[in-house]
Formats: structure tokens, C-alpha cells, sequence
């Protein structure tokens, strides 16, 4: 068992046998890095769920009008706007991120200074992606 | 299915690889067919490259999503929550594939 630094203690006691729990978000001083890690796992969330609204949309799809024309409706409203948007930039953020994290499973980029860099780069990298992408589908609707 | 955490791993690396081309796909095909009626929507999915593309996005965007979720759960959670939530995760990822594929199959 690895010594745990004063105030890092477990919340609760573990049962035996068990892996050991993250701890708490606060006891780590902010970094972009550690910021881009959490955000990763956000967005997979929302992605996840991202992917429960794309099941729904292909089975109104399937159903006919009655189904599809209240679906369409809530995506084409402002918050649904706002829902796609926000998918559209978490697929990005989760995709730009993962292909980071997949160049340092290789054991390079590691170095603070890159690797923060790097972290921001997938935050900026994502919003200006995110920006295009709706741009380009505003064009395509003929606006 | 993945067993230990090795292969976990590895299942975690193989779906993100497959899902970057696919996603790609995905997005493109958002920007160019946002806001079509059902009509639109069907002649997109009647076409079986997208239909194909479709199914296997949410299919292992979900099977990628199950692991991520396995390890955010094993995070903070121990035992039996741990157990429960873990098997929620897992029927959402097969709901939400088996839906998707039979949709698909009826249009």
C-alpha cells in the first residue's frame, strides 16, 4: 500500500479488497491537464447519452410522422439547437483528446510543458472545429 | 467481451481507433443533412453505407462508452452501488444498439 499524503485520506473505509477510489477533485492544485481529464470523461458521458438521442431519433425515423414531428421539432428548437451543438463539440473535445491520450500511451508527450500545451491545444482545437462544423451546416441549410 | 484489466485496455484503445473514422463520417454527415424532414431523413438512412455507418457508430460508441463508464463507476463507487449502476450502464448500451439496429432494419 502506497503512503497517502496528509489530507488525501479515504473518505469512507473500504471494504477489503477493494481498488482504491479516485480522491476528492479539490485536494489537486488546477492544471489544463488535469482540467482536460476531467472534461474527457464528461464528454464521454454526454456522448453516451449523445447516442441514446441518436437511438431515438432513428427509431421515430422508422415509426413515421407522428413520431418523427415532435422529435425533429424539439432538435430544430433553440434548446434543441443547443443540445446539438453541445454533442457536436463533445464528440469533438472526446475525439481531439483521446487521439492525445493515445500519443502518450505510446510514452511520448509527457513532459509538463507539452503536455499542457497539448491540453489546451484540444480546448481550442475543439471550440474551432465545433465553430466550423456548425458554420458549414448553416451553409448546407441555405441560409 | 473484455475480462481483465489489460484487455479492458486494449478494448478501450481498439473502439476509440475505429470510432475516430466513423465519428468523422458522423459529423460530416451532420453538417450536411441538419434539418431534414422525414422523407430526407429516411432516404439518408435507405442508403445502406449510411445505414451501415449509422448502426456501427452508436453500436461501438456505446461499447466504447460502457468501459469509459466502468471506470469512472470503479472511481467512486464501491460494491454492490458499484454493481448496480454498473448493470444500468451495460442495458443502456444494449438498448440503445438493439433500438437502433431494428429502426434501422424498418426503414
Amino acid at each position: 500500500m502506497v503512503d497517502t499524503p496528509a489530507g488525501a485520506a479515504r473518505p469512507t473505509a473500504a471494504p477489503p479488497q477493494s481498488p482504491p477510489l479516485s480522491p476528492h477533485l479539490q485536494i489537486w492544485r488546477f492544471t489544463p491537464t488535469m482540467a482536460a481529464s476531467i472534461t474527457q470523461r464528461a464528454t464521454g458521458v454526454a456522448n453516451f447519452t449523445g447516442t441514446a438521442v441518436l437511438a431515438v431519433w432513428a427509431f421515430a425515423a422508422a415509426r413515421g410522422e407522428a413520431w418523427f414531428a415532435p422529435v425533429a421539432g424539439f432538435l430544430a428548437s433553440p434548446f434543441g439547437q443547443f443540445i446539438i451543438l453541445g454533442y457536436i463539440w463533445s464528440l469533438v473535445f472526446h475525439g481531439l483528446g483521446g487521439v492525445r491520450y493515445l500519443y502518450t500511451d505510446t510514452g511520448r508527450g509527457l513532459e509538463p510543458e507539452f503536455a499542457t500545451k497539448a491540453a489546451l491545444g484540444v480546448y481550442a482545437g475543439s471550440v474551432v472545429i465545433t465553430a466550423v462544423i456548425a458554420i458549414a451546416a448553416h451553409a448546407a441549410r441555405g441560409a | 467481451m473484455a475480462k481483465g484489466p489489460t484487455s479492458t485496455f486494449a478494448a478501450q484503445r481498439a473502439s476509440a481507433v475505429i470510432l475516430i473514422p466513423i465519428a468523422l463520417w458522423f459529423l460530416w454527415s451532420l453538417a450536411a443533412h441538419a434539418g431534414e424532414d422525414l422523407e430526407g431523413a429516411r432516404n439518408w438512412l435507405a442508403q445502406t453505407h449510411n445505414k451501415f455507418l449509422f448502426g456501427l457508430f452508436v453500436t461501438v460508441g456505446v461499447f466504447h462508452g460502457r468501459i469509459g463508464l466502468h471506470e469512472i463507476i470503479q472511481d467512486y463507487f464501491y460494491g454492490g452501488m458499484a454493481k448496480t449502476l454498473d448493470t444500468i450502464a451495460i442495458a443502456a448500451a444494449v438498448l440503445i444498439a438493439l433500438i437502433t439496429w431494428i429502426s434501422l432494419f424498418q426503414i
